[in-house]
């Protein structure tokens, strides 16, 4: 079973994607910020994080930087997807240049998230 | 004289003296008390003399000194005496008081003097000492009891040294104390006996720390004297447990020693002259102990020298003759004489000794002292007198006796009455085996094996017996002789002397009757054995006897046991047919059937039957004298008509010379048999038609599943033939769920299964639902046996599945039906307020009669189908629950009012007049749903007018109905004067669509759901609803709800709703023209203005609306900026060209509501902007600003408020969508989810405006945003958006009214966000 790392501020979309995402068979953590996301990296490592930008204590961005700065080849590869309302008006250009790899918009199309999540994962 | 001198020097040394002294007189009375003694007890002389000082004494030792006294002055002896005394203080103080009387020099007693000290310290010194004192003080309490005690007792420390002796124990060894106290114990005794006080015993008696046994020691007194002392022992201990000494009780038991001495010494001196003596000569004391007794009474008795020191009287004297013996020696003792003293002595083999004789006394002092005793032995005569009655006795017995055992029994009981035997055997020879058994046998042993070797010599004793055919007795030796010779091996005692006499049946040797003893030699004599031979005879006789009847009785018991025991009938004919025998059975048989008793003799065996049965028997018994054995099956009826079935069997019976001369017959009733062979027939035949005929497949297997029975109907569902099952395994046949082995299990614990499913294979392959029932059985002598029921099910799974489909079917389209419905109720309300307003616009124009008869119906019905969807979407949302009360704080007056101005006027066309009350106690303000309340109460009203047309009053009243603390209970009455309701109408009066009458609803209109929306509405504020009815008179509909009391209210700016156009313009009358391709939207918007006091042109088109602003000085211009030919934009730039004089402000009207556009707008020329919908306040505001300010103002506020009519509260489709993910469940739960998170959030983004912290407002918004997009939120979205995006572009602009707006969004979520998790719960 595939394991998923969400970091979502939202409690609201934070369930919502667990739920779905559990549904279609996979494991799902679920994380508060930026820097919770490293401490679960500390202790396990998964195949796919779900990010979102916008996020207290430690933001996405910042994030996903640290993450492509660990140590561990493998955590440090993990593909991260970001879940943004896009406040900042990244563009793609920009968001793989932080090293994301995708991005799902907000509002939420769930058919597209289970597509995005299922295409980074397999 | 000079005795007084000395006394005065005296007391002038005991004034000075540190003790006080006191003294008495010649007769005791203290008449001296020193002036020690007066200071200490503070009193004069006087107050103490003449016994005053007692009075210091305190009074729980007053006794005590006074006794110590008194006993000392009468011997005229020192005395020592403590006390408390009474100091000057009060205070009780311990005092030693010692006196000593004095002697003047010639000897002559002249008083006491005494000192007393006061002891109180030592003494409380003393009470505080430790339990070490308080255990020395119990062993002298001890010492003291013992010394009082006659008990000998010492007592030693643990080293065995003597610390004390008793007063008795002093006496006793006449020594004083000094030559004990300080000796060791064991110099004191000298070894005695085997229980010798030695260091060694004592040791361990201080190491058992334990109460001992008796020891024995020897003191050795002057003069050759010893005293013995038997004692116990008792061990002292410390507090610390030590063992610090052991107290020795003792008994002396001297005494008892030199009784035998005297006895042994009197004995010798006796000796002689009583030896020769066979008479039982014998002296002993009063008590009963023995002092002498002579050789014969010795070889009499059995006991030795020893035995006899030991021995009292009355241990001799067997229980029945004590009392007796006791009383004859009393009077004896008593001076009285006894000629014949009778008594009986118990050897010490346990034989009774009677003996006779003569006792006389030595009286001393008034008592006796010693008796002697002559006896002569009177054993053998008392025996013979016994015998004479046992002879009698048994000779009675033999010939009562029922049985042998109780007389063998009897038989030894007499015997022992005068013999006393212990060992008994009656030992019989069988007749048959010759071996001899034992039928009787009472023995003295208990070791198995002694008791299988008594039977063996008593087996070998008989057969002596028999081989001398004589009596004997047999003595130990003699028994051994016997023994050795047959080569018996012996390991147990042998009898001492055995009696044993032969018992002869019919003149042969039976067996033979013993008895024996182990202890005397002598016990018996050969007049016992006389007495045996006598009583052998007379069991002889009794064995004789019994056998005799034995043989008879069971020789006619065989007979009677065959003719009378069997269950057939017996009887047996003559030639003339008469009974000659017939058994009891047949006697029985014949009562039952024909009622009568045969008798024998002269009764004929067919005098009772029908003449066609005698004919039939009488051939029969012919048959049979001709020699034939003739057997046949009869049937006869008997009285009670039962019909009888009898086997019969006729024997010829061939007398010696081969004549018959009677027939003997045997019939055997065999109805039972015949009837059970009928009913089971008739069952079987049953069970075979009802297993023939099964439908279901009914099956029998043993325990392991081998198919033994299956009814035929396995063909017609399997299409096997029984043939083809029977012998197969069940599983080749079924399967189910649960494995066979399991299914087995379960029946084994349960017995039964019931209504399990299963499948089973038809012979072509197919599988066949089946419901089975199946269970153990259990036959006696049978095998377990499983037997079941399998029905087809195949039809009623596929029903129950179209059933189930069909049942999901009908719910889902309920469901939809029901969205239906409130999606349609509220889509259609829209067009139909537009219909009712542009029907009140048309009324408004200029129309002839006709025409606005027509317009009033078209109103009437457009009104009447407003209500009916108001009413149905009301229905729908109560049914689903989802009617929500609001309360708010309501002024209950003011809605009465409102429902008066309601229904006034349509009252008043119903020539109705309506009033109401209010009653006056009632407070004004509540918390309640207004609306729900004035529901209710428009619903009850409307039906009152409707139902009183043009008949009297409606009388509406609200009074306070009970009341809780603040919440009241209030009650409206509703009372017309309308037609009623009848009672069977009443009934169903308020359930939905069931108006009373059909034709009334017809008449009156209305959807019937009115009363039904009532009873849930009032429900749900907490009240109830009812009416109580005459038909013809009226009814009074009522109505409870609960209401919370509250104080006034703050005035608040409650948002209008609907408000009615105000006429705003009344001085100077505002020209406008509207310009719009729209009909509707023109119509709307020139009624607002017109309401408002306007006067408005309209034009349709751009090129109209130039050529119109040219002719007319207009005020204001609305244009709509989409149109089809030039739109407004253009329109408005060629108007501007035109440079008019009176150039009006042109508002445009559009439903883009993008910042954006609006710039677009005023940059083209345009001077204001609405958007669509036009609302009613805001157009009249432009209209105001424009002429009265001549400037627009607050246009973001109003653009703001607009909301895109196609959004959304909740997007059904986006939570259809969501479902498809995680079903009904994770929409409500994640609806729920957002509402929690949004309120905090909505809450975060208050307080960062509070702070004016924007960025965080921001962000807050943000998420809110992400949110409710996702979820389809929309209304709420777009609101939240709105604001987020200025946020962003930096526009601070009332950010708090805007914020406001997002709340009352979410609230009107929160409202109706629970009709939409029901309703998306549909797809899968």
């Amino acid at each position: 079973m595939k394991k998923i790392l969400v970091a979502e501020d939202s409690s609201v979309i934070q369930n919502l994607t667990k739920k779905i995402l559990t549904l279609q068979n996979f494991q799902i953590t679920s994380v508060k910020n930026g820097e919770q996301v490293l401490q679960k990296l500390n202790e396990e490592s998964f195949d796919l994080i779900l990010m979102d930008i916008n996020m207290p204590v430690m933001d996405g961005i910042e994030c996903t930087k640290k993450v492509r700065n660990l140590n561990d080849e493998a955590k440090k590869n993990i593909p991260i997807v970001a879940i943004t309302g896009n406040a900042r008006n990244y563009t793609m250009e920009e968001f793989l240049a932080n090293g994301i790899n995708d991005f799902i918009p907000k509002p939420l199309n769930f058919d597209q998230l289970v597509e995005k999540v299922r295409k980074y994962t397999s | 004289m000079y005795f007084l001198e000395s006394e005065k020097t005296f007391q002038s040394l005991a004034d000075n003296a540190p003790v006080l002294l006191r003294m008495t007189n010649s007769n005791n009375f203290f008449y001296y008390f020193s002036k020690q003694w007066l200071k200490f007890t503070g009193k004069e002389v006087e107050e103490e003399q003449n016994n005053g000082w007692i009075a210091n004494i305190h009074e729980e030792d007053l006794n005590d000194v006074l006794v110590t006294m008194d006993l000392a002055f009468k011997r005229r002896k020192k005395y020592e005496v403590t006390y408390r005394l009474r100091r000057y203080d009060k205070k009780y103080r311990w005092v030693l008081d010692t006196g000593i009387p004095r002697v003047s020099s010639l000897g002559k007693f002249s008083g006491y003097i005494s000192a007393t000290i006061d002891i109180t310290e030592r003494k409380l010194a003393e009470e505080a000492e430790s339990r070490e004192k308080a255990l020395l003080e119990s062993e002298k309490k001890l010492q003291k009891s013992l010394n009082q005690s006659k008990i000998l007792s010492l007592t030693t420390n643990s080293e065995g040294i003597i610390t004390f002796c008793n007063e008795a124990f002093l006496k006793a060894t006449r020594k004083p104390a000094g030559d004990l106290m300080g000796k060791s114990l064991f110099e004191v005794f000298q070894p005695y006996g085997g229980d010798n006080v030695t260091k060694k015993s004592f040791r361990t008696l201080v190491e058992r720390e334990d109460y001992t046994e008796a020891l024995t020691g020897v003191i050795t007194l002057d003069g050759d004297e010893i005293l013995i002392i038997r004692f116990s022992s008792i061990i002292l201990k410390n507090a610390k447990g030590q063992v610090i000494g052991i107290t020795i009780v003792g008994e002396n038991i001297t005494e008892r020693r030199k009784v035998r001495q005297e006895l042994e010494k009197t004995n010798a001196q006796l000796k002689e002259l009583f030896d020769n003596s066979s008479d039982l000569i014998q002296i002993f004391t009063s008590e009963g102990e023995f002092r002498f007794v002579n050789e014969a009474w010795k070889t009499k008795l059995g006991y030795n020298d020893e035995e006899i020191s030991q021995l009292k009287l009355t241990d001799l004297i067997p229980k029945d003759y004590q009392s007796s013996t006791v009383e004859n020696l009393n009077q004896i003792g008593r001076g009285e004489r006894i000629e014949k003293f009778e008594t009986v002595f118990i050897s010490k083999f346990g034989k009774n000794i009677y003996v006779s004789g003569r006792v006389n006394c030595t009286i001393q002092d008034g008592s006796p002292t010693e008796f002697r005793g002559i006896f002569y032995d009177i054993t053998e005569r008392i025996r013979a007198e016994k015998a004479q009655s046992l002879y009698y006795k048994i000779a009675n017995l033999t010939t009562t006796s029922s049985n042998l055992d109780a007389l063998y029994r009897n038989v030894f009981e007499e015997l022992n009455k005068i013999l006393k035997i212990q060992n008994f055997a009656i030992s019989l020879k069988d007749e048959k085996t010759g071996k001899i058994q034992f039928p009787y046998l009472i023995t003295e042993l208990e070791e198995p094996s002694e008791v299988k070797q008594l039977k063996s010599i008593t087996k070998l004793l008989a057969e002596f017996t028999f081989e001398r055919s004589k009596p004997l007795i047999i003595y130990e030796d003699g028994i051994r002789r016997i023994a050795d010779n047959k080569k018996l091996p012996l390991h147990a005692k042998l009898p001492l002397i055995w009696l044993g006499v032969q018992v002869n049946v019919e003149g042969k040797p039976a067996g033979v009757i013993s008895f024996h003893s182990y202890k005397d030699r002598t016990a018996y004599n050969h007049k016992d054995l006389e007495l045996l031979d006598f009583i052998s005879s007379q069991v002889s006789l009794a064995l004789e006897r019994k056998s005799n009847e034995a043989k008879i009785i069971s020789q006619s018991a065989r007979r009677k046991a065959i003719f009378e025991s069997t269950t057939h009938q017996i009887w047996s004919i003559d030639r003339s047919y008469c009974f000659t025998s017939f058994n009891q059975n047949y006697a029985d048989a014949l009562q039952r059937y024909y009622g009568i008793t045969p008798s024998l003799g002269g009764q004929s065996g067919f005098d009772f039957l029908v003449p066609s049965l005698s004919e039939f028997w009488k051939t029969k018994y012919d048959r049979a004298f001709s020699g034939e054995i003739v057997n046949f099956q009869s049937q006869v009826t008997d009285l009670k008509g039962n019909k009888i079935w009898r086997d019969v069997f006729l024997n010829p019976i061939f007398l010696p010379d081969g004549s018959i001369e009677e027939i003997s017959v045997i019939a055997n009733d065999i109805t039972e048999k015949k009837l059970s062979e009928v009913a089971l027939q008739e069952s079987e035949e049953k069970f075979r038609n009802i297993f023939e005929s099964f439908q279901d497949i009914y099956f029998r297997c043993d325990a392991k599943g081998k198919i033994t029975m299956i009814s035929p109907s396995v063909i017609e569902l399997l299409g096997y033939t029984s043939k083809e099952v029977i012998g197969k395994n069940i599983d080749e046949l079924f399967s189910s769920s649960d494995s066979i082995h399991s299914v087995f299990s379960k029946l084994r614990k349960n017995r039964r299964l019931r209504n399990f499913e299963a499948t089973l294979y038809t012979k072509d392959g197919k599988d066949l639902q089946c419901l089975c029932n199946i269970r153990l059985v259990y036959r006696r002598n049978y095998p377990l046996e499983i037997e079941g029921v399998a029905r087809d099910i195949t039809t009623l799974i596929r029903t129950n599945e179209e059933l189930r489909k069909a049942k999901e079917l009908a719910e889902r389209s309920l469901k939809i039906k029901e969205r239906f419905l409130a999606n349609m109720s509220h889509e259609i309300r829209t067009p139909m307020n537009g219909i009712i307003g542009m029907l009140d616009l048309i009324g408004s124009t200029h129309l002839d009669q006709e025409q606005s008869e027509y317009l009033r119906t078209i109103k009437k019905s457009s009104e009447t189908l407003l209500t009916i969807l108001n009413d149905i979407l009301d229905l729908s949302k109560i049914e689903a629950g989802k009617m929500e009360i609001r309360k708010r704080p309501v002024n209950l007056r003011g809605t009465l009012d409102k429902l008066y101005n309601l229904f006034s006027q349509q009252a008043s066309i119903n020539e109705t007049s309506l009033q109401y009350t209010v009653a006056k106690s009632l407070p004004d303000y509540f918390l309640l749903d207004e609306t729900r309340v004035l529901q209710v109460l428009s619903n009850l009203t409307s039906n009152a007018i409707k139902f009183s047309k043009g008949r009297g009053k409606i009388y509406i009243s609200l009074n306070e109905h009970k009341r809780k603390g603040d919440i009241l209970i209030l009650k409206v009455k509703i009372k017309d004067s309308g037609i009623g309701i009848s009672k069977e109408d009443l009934k169903k009066l308020f359930d939905s669509f069931s108006q009373v009458d059909n034709s009334m609803t017809k008449k009156f209109g209305g959807t019937g759901l009115g009363l039904a929306i009532s009873k849930e509405l009032t429900k749900s504020m907490g009240g109830e609803i009812g009416v109580y009815s005459t038909p013809g008179l009226g009814s009074t509909f009522w109505f409870t709800f609960e209401a919370e009391i509250i104080e006034q209210p703050e005035e608040r700016n409650l948002p209008l709703t609907d408000e009615a156009i105000q006429k705003v313009f009344s001085k100077k009358i505002p020209y406008i023209l509207l310009v719009d391709d729209n009909d509707v939207n023109r119509k709307v918007a020139g009624h607002i203005l017109i309401k408002a006091g306007c006067r408005v042109d309209f034009a349709e088109n751009g090129d109209d609306a130039i050529q119109m602003i040219q002719q007319h000085q207009y005020n204001v211009v609305f244009m709509d900026i989409q149109m089809p030919k030039k739109d407004g934009v253009q329109v408005t730039r060629e108007i501007k060209l035109l440079n008019l004089d009176h150039q009006p402000p042109i508002i445009a009207m559009t439903a883009y509501s993008m910042e954006e556009d609006r710039k677009k707008f005023l940059d083209s020329g345009l001077d204001d902007y609405i958007s669509k919908p036009i609302q009613a306040k805001t157009i009249i505001q432009k209209v105001v600003d424009w002429i009265e300010n001549n400037k627009p103002s607050e246009i973001v506020v109003q653009k703001m408020a607009e909301v895109p009519d196609d959004l959304k509260i909740v997007n059904t489709l986006v939570l259809d969508e969501l479902s498809k993910y995680g079903g009904a469940e994770m929409v409500e739960s994640v609806l729920n989810d957002f509402l929690k998170e949004a309120q905090e959030s909505l809450a975060n983004c208050r307080e960062a405006l509070r702070v004016s912290n924007y960025e965080v407002l921001r962000s807050e918004l943000h998420t809110l945003k992400g949110n409710s997009g996702t979820l389809g939120i929309e209304r709420f979205a777009w609101y939240v958006t709105q604001l987020e995006q200025e946020l962003k572009r930096s526009i601070y602009e009332e950010v708090e009214k805007k914020l406001a707006q997002i709340d009352a969004s979410f609230d009107e979520f929160k409202e109706n966000y629970k009709l939409f998790v029901g309703a998306s719960s549909t797809s899968s």
